[in-house]
C-alpha cells in the first residue's frame, strides 16, 4: 500500500469490510453516497439517473472491493466507476451529441459585453428563494454543457479532484482536463452572464 | 482583441489554478495591471467558479439510501 496516498478511515474500511463487516459497509456508503449522487445528479439532471448511479458504482465497488488493493484512493475508484456508469448511461440514451465547445466562440469582444452581471452566491444569504433560483441557473448550465465538459468540469471544480486525478480517472491525457476544463468554464461564464442579461439560459 | 489578451483569455483556467510556469504567470499578472478589461473578464471568471462551488453539495433522499443499501447487503449475502 502506498502510505502517502492512503486515506486512514478508508484504510480502516476496507480491512474491515475484507473481514466481514456489515458496519463497514455503512460507513463506505454513508461516507460516499452524498458525493456520488450529487454528482449523479449533476451529470444526469434526474433524480432516478442519479440513484441509478450511486446503485450501480456502489454494487460494482462492493463485487469487487474485496480484491482493491489501494494502490488508488478509495474515493478515487468510486468516482472511476460512477463516471463509467454516467458514460454507460448517456449511451444507452443516444440522444445527447458530444459536441465540441471551440474557444473562438467564447472570446469577448472588445467593450461590447458592457458590465459582466454574475451575481453573489453571498449578496443576501438570507433571501432563499434568491439562492434557489440561482442555484437552479447553475444547474441548469452544467447540464447544458456537452457530457464530456461536464465531466470533467464536475471532476474538477465540483469534486475537486486535481487535473493529474482526473486525467487518472477519465483515462484522458492532463492537457486534454485542462481544455475541457477551461472551454467549460468559459462557456459557463457565458451562460450564466447571458442568463442574468436575457433571461435564460441558451 | 490584442494578443496579450488572447494569450491571456487562453490560459486563463490555468492562471487561477496555479498551473502556469513563473514567467507565464508573471506575463499575465503584468498585462491584467494594463488591461482593465481582462482583468474584469478574469474576475467575472473566478466569481462563475466560485458560484459552481457554493452549489456543490446535493443531500440524497433516505428512501433512496434504503434501497441501495438493501441491493447492496442482497447482492452480498447471494
Amino acid at each position: 500500500m502506498d502510505k502517502v496516498r492512503a486515506d486512514a478511515t478508508d484504510h480502516g474500511l476496507i480491512t474491515a469490510f475484507k473481514a466481514g463487516s456489515i458496519e463497514a459497509i455503512d460507513k463506505i456508503v454513508e461516507r460516499y453516497e452524498n458525493p456520488i449522487f450529487t454528482f449523479g445528479l449533476k451529470m444526469c439532471g434526474h433524480l432516478q439517473d442519479a440513484e441509478d448511479i450511486v446503485q450501480e458504482t456502489f454494487l460494482s465497488a462492493f463485487k469487487y472491493l474485496e480484491n482493491f488493493r489501494e494502490e488508488t484512493k478509495l474515493r478515487n475508484w468510486l468516482f472511476k466507476i460512477a463516471a463509467r456508469a454516467c458514460m454507460r448511461k448517456r449511451r444507452k440514451k443516444k440522444c445527447e451529441p458530444d459536441r465540441e465547445i471551440s474557444l473562438e466562440s467564447l472570446i469577448h469582444k472588445d467593450g461590447s459585453e458592457g458590465k459582466y452581471e454574475i451575481p453573489d452566491w453571498s449578496d443576501d444569504p438570507s433571501d432563499n428563494i434568491l439562492r434557489a433560483e440561482l442555484k437552479e441557473v447553475i444547474d441548469n448550465a452544467i447540464l447544458s454543457l456537452p457530457p464530456k465538459y461536464r465531466l470533467v468540469f464536475n471532476l474538477r471544480d465540483i469534486e475537486g479532484f486535481n487535473t493529474e486525478e482526473t486525467a487518472e480517472l477519465l483515462e484522458i491525457s492532463k492537457q486534454s482536463v485542462k481544455t475541457r476544463l477551461h472551454r467549460a468554464r468559459l462557456s459557463l461564464r457565458e451562460k450564466i452572464v447571458s442568463h442574468y442579461r436575457e433571461g435564460k439560459i441558451q | 482583441m490584442k494578443n496579450d489578451c488572447v494569450k491571456c483569455f487562453q490560459r486563463i483556467s490555468e492562471y487561477l489554478d496555479g498551473e502556469l510556469e513563473d514567467k507565464t504567470c508573471h506575463e499575465i499578472d503584468e498585462h491584467l495591471r494594463q488591461c482593465a478589461e481582462c482583468r474584469e473578464y478574469v474576475d467575472s471568471l473566478r466569481k462563475t467558479i466560485q458560484l459552481c462551488k457554493g452549489t456543490a453539495m446535493e443531500q440524497m433522499p433516505i428512501d433512496i439510501h434504503d434501497r441501495i443499501r438493501s441491493k447492496i447487503l442482497e447482492l452480498l449475502c447471494m
